[in-house]
């Protein structure tokens, strides 16, 4: 039978509407951003509130001096952290987080043992006890005792006590320039690597999160979007099948037409998943990235649009194969786990391929075209946030591969396909399947 | 004219299908018959292209039944299944946009297919909230929608109820009226009788019957009468078995003896005869025992039998 144009649109378009109409569809559509958003911002934005509130609240802090090296410390004193040694303001690219910045009122109160200080911390009166132990000097022993019910405790909090204990021991001997740049050395030295516009530019932390993040994000939603369309194929082919509803379409149309309608419409319905997520992100997050100066190359779009492509070809030919052979949606879905997992194993590695996108782990994963699309979109976009680039025969190796291996899959997956949507009842194991593979 | 000529098929070495020939008449209704495994699914598999012959030919009025100039044929199967979670119109016009019809003919032909099937009220409602008898004629409808000139139906009667029955009834009818060339496997043999012109009997994927139902019937006769009115005697020449029956006697003759002469021997025993009536057996007795007998099948490939060259078993 030829293929019949309109047909298969009639198909496409059926299968498009009738999944985008599901409820499961709308659902997923909607409760995933959903959920990403109260898990990532929300969460992050109570734990730092928590955290600010934590930090900035005035401490009483009974001070426990064994040594005797404080004796003469101030006891009430305000930590100011901006003052403490920061980068120039002017080469920051991002904006200096706001967090933490505000002073801190300290009190700190001496006692003589660290029993009564503690029986002080147990009845509320002081907020902390700081114990320093006689040989401070030469062993640097100094515990802090505090009732903190966090599960994760910021290490920032300590940074007033540190303060404190760091000015006590050297302000007898130095002017307070010098103590204020002894303080400031305890933070990390500046650190100036290339920038993608030529020179060198001061790191940025927050972009270095973005340069991890960033990849993850595009592989992630590359890798769904073609796995949700996979996954649709597979439960519309296994339903059809089960419901006794295919030999009634054979009559009219062909395999043929029936999984390139198939394959059409749903890979429409994965991409509108993904879309409307990706919508979702940049609204939300498009201003922060354009801050942070992320763009993707528009090479890398169209990449992205080439491997989306013949990823979901390989993908989704594999699960019309696998529900055109199985008997119900359970058996499908059983049998299609492994390929799944395959599609998704490259996350598993994404700090290993990340940090050395060129490596023989990233460069093999995104040769292997079962890891081609999903690995290739993180190195792409690491590259397009660190500057780095993908050499264009791996590329050209990997695509061409990955396009290959798709046609083939999707011929065989339509034999099987073919051959599978009239066998009911029994599972063919894998010398049947192969049999089925042989035939004429 | 649908032909099929030599038609064979072939799985893991088993020929389920063997050097099958027939040809059925436009406007007519024709049974493919068989016991469960005879082939009948594979058959019909091969004349609406689902599934390849391995050898022969299957043409519609000379055109065959693939290639951008197929025919139209409609299939509706006995494994069959609807989208359940969609309207009922919608569901239909689905199969009429399937079958080259534009989405507003589609759908007008599926309204008046909902109308001659005393559906149309459940129109806008999901497949799913149709009964089961409803569903079923929703499944005709689905064969019968874009005009089909060949239409093929596997056990359409099985789940409606007797008016259902008779609308179905009515409905080939029309269509055979209208030229529509009609295939139907069923296994209800009454239905054959009233309904169909011809039959053909596979088993075990060879032909063991072809031809007219009528002829096909008058073939299997046993050559017995139904006599009524009086009392007949025993030890008539020509009689080989006298039994009573529905208020009369039936008379298994011996075979060659014209049933002429034994009338004429009763009414010279001036044996009151009101009523002397050939004992036709039902198609269903038929396939019984050619099944049982396993008739038809030593034929080989000396062609298919046919009324006038009946199978071993039949007609004794």
């Amino acid at each position: 039978m030829s293929l019949s144009l309109p047909r298969i649109l009639t198909i496409a378009r059926r299968e498009y509407l009738t999944t985008v109409r599901r409820k499961a569809f709308v659902f997923t559509l909607l409760l995933t951003p959903t959920i990403l958003f109260f898990s990532t911002f929300l969460s992050q934005k109570l734990s730092g509130d928590e955290f600010r509130r934590h930090f900035q609240m005035a401490r009483i802090v009974a001070v426990v001096d064994s040594s005797g090296l404080y004796a003469n410390a101030p006891r009430e004193f305000t930590y100011r952290p901006r003052a403490a040694a920061q980068p120039a303001p002017a080469l920051r690219r991002s904006p200096a987080p706001a967090s933490t910045d505000q002073p801190v009122q300290v009190v700190l109160r001496p006692f003589l043992d660290q029993a009564t200080a503690l029986d002080s911390l147990g009845a509320g009166t002081v907020n902390a006890v700081l114990v320093v132990s006689a040989d401070f000097v030469t062993s640097g022993r100094v515990r802090r005792y505090e009732n903190d019910t966090r599960a994760i405790t910021a290490s920032g909090d300590d940074r007033p006590l540190r303060y404190w204990l760091t000015t006590g021991l050297v302000t007898s001997s130095l002017d307070s320039t010098r103590t204020a740049r002894i303080w400031g050395l305890g933070s990390a030295i500046d650190l100036y690597t290339p920038a993608r516009t030529g020179g060198y530019a001061i790191k940025d932390d927050q972009r270095e999160l973005v340069s991890l993040f960033f990849p993850f994000v595009l592989g992630f939603l590359l890798a769904m979007a073609i796995m949700s369309g996979g996954q649709y194929l597979l439960q519309g082919v296994a339903e059809e099948k089960e419901s006794r509803i295919l030999e009634s379409l054979l009559c009219t149309v062909s395999p043929d037409e029936l999984m390139a309608g198939k394959l059409i419409g749903l890979g429409g319905a994965g991409l509108t998943l993904v879309g409307v997520w990706v919508a979702f992100g940049l609204a939300s997050a498009g201003p922060m990235l354009s801050m942070l100066n992320v763009d993707l190359p528009p090479v890398t779009l169209v990449l992205a649009v080439f491997y989306f492509l013949f990823g979901y070809l390989f993908f989704a030919s594999l699960m019309t194969g696998i529900g055109a052979m199985s008997n119900n949606m359970r058996e499908a879905q059983q049998f299609s786990v492994a390929f799944s997992m395959l599609n998704f194993f490259p996350f598993w590695l994404l700090m290993a391929i990340v940090n050395n996108p060129a490596g023989p782990l990233a460069v093999g994963l995104s040769l292997f075209p079962p890891t081609a699309a999903t690995t290739m979109m993180m190195r792409l976009s690491a590259a397009a946030v660190s500057g780095a680039a993908v050499p264009a025969w791996q590329l050209a190796a990997s695509l061409g591969l990955l396009a290959v291996t798709a046609v083939v899959t999707l011929l065989l997956s339509s034999k099987v396909f073919r051959l599978g949507l009239l066998l009911y009842g029994k599972t063919p194991n894998l010398p049947e399947i192969m049999a089925v593979l042989r035939q004429k | 004219m649908l032909e099929v000529r030599n038609v064979r098929k072939v799985y893991d070495g088993r020929t389920v299908v063997n050097d099958v020939s027939f040809e059925v008449q436009p406007g007519e209704i024709f049974a493919l018959l068989g016991p469960n495994g005879a082939g009948k699914t594979t058959l019909i598999r091969m004349i609406t292209d689902i599934i390849k012959p391995d050898g022969g030919s299957i043409t519609l009025d000379g055109r065959p039944m693939v290639g951008p100039g197929r025919p139209r044929t409609s299939y509706l199967p006995e494994e069959r299944g609807l989208y359940r979670k969609v309207p009922v119109l919608d569901a239909l016009a689905y199969f009429g946009e399937l079958k080259n019809l534009s989405p507003h003919d589609a759908r007008q032909a599926a309204v008046a297919l909902l109308e001659e099937f005393e559906l149309a009220a459940w129109a806008r409602k999901q497949v799913q909230a149709l009964s089961k008898g409803m569903q079923q004629k929703l499944q005709i409808c689905t064969a019968l929608i874009g005009e089909p000139e060949l239409l093929i139906l596997d056990e359409p009667f099985s789940g409606l109820d007797p008016i259902n029955v008779q609308l179905l009834e009515d409905v080939l009818r029309r269509r055979r009226a209208a030229g529509v060339t009609v295939l139907l496997s069923t296994h209800q043999m009454n239905k054959v009788e009233q309904q169909c012109d011809r039959a053909l009997m596979i088993n075990r994927g060879h032909m063991v019957l072809y031809g007219q139902v009528g002829d096909i019937r008058r073939q299997h006769a046993q050559h017995a009468f139904l006599v009524e009115g009086g009392d007949v005697p025993e030890g008539l020449p020509g009689v080989r078995v006298r039994e009573r029956m529905n208020g009369g006697f039936k008379l298994t003759l011996e075979r060659g003896t014209p049933p002429g002469e034994v009338l004429r021997a009763m009414l010279d025993r001036r044996v009151p005869v009101t009523g002397f009536t050939p004992l036709i057996p039902p198609l269903e007795d038929i396939f019984v025992q050619v099944v049982l007998t396993g008739a038809g099948l030593d034929h080989g490939r000396s062609g298919p039998p046919t009324v006038d060259q009946p199978v071993a078993g039949g007609g004794r």
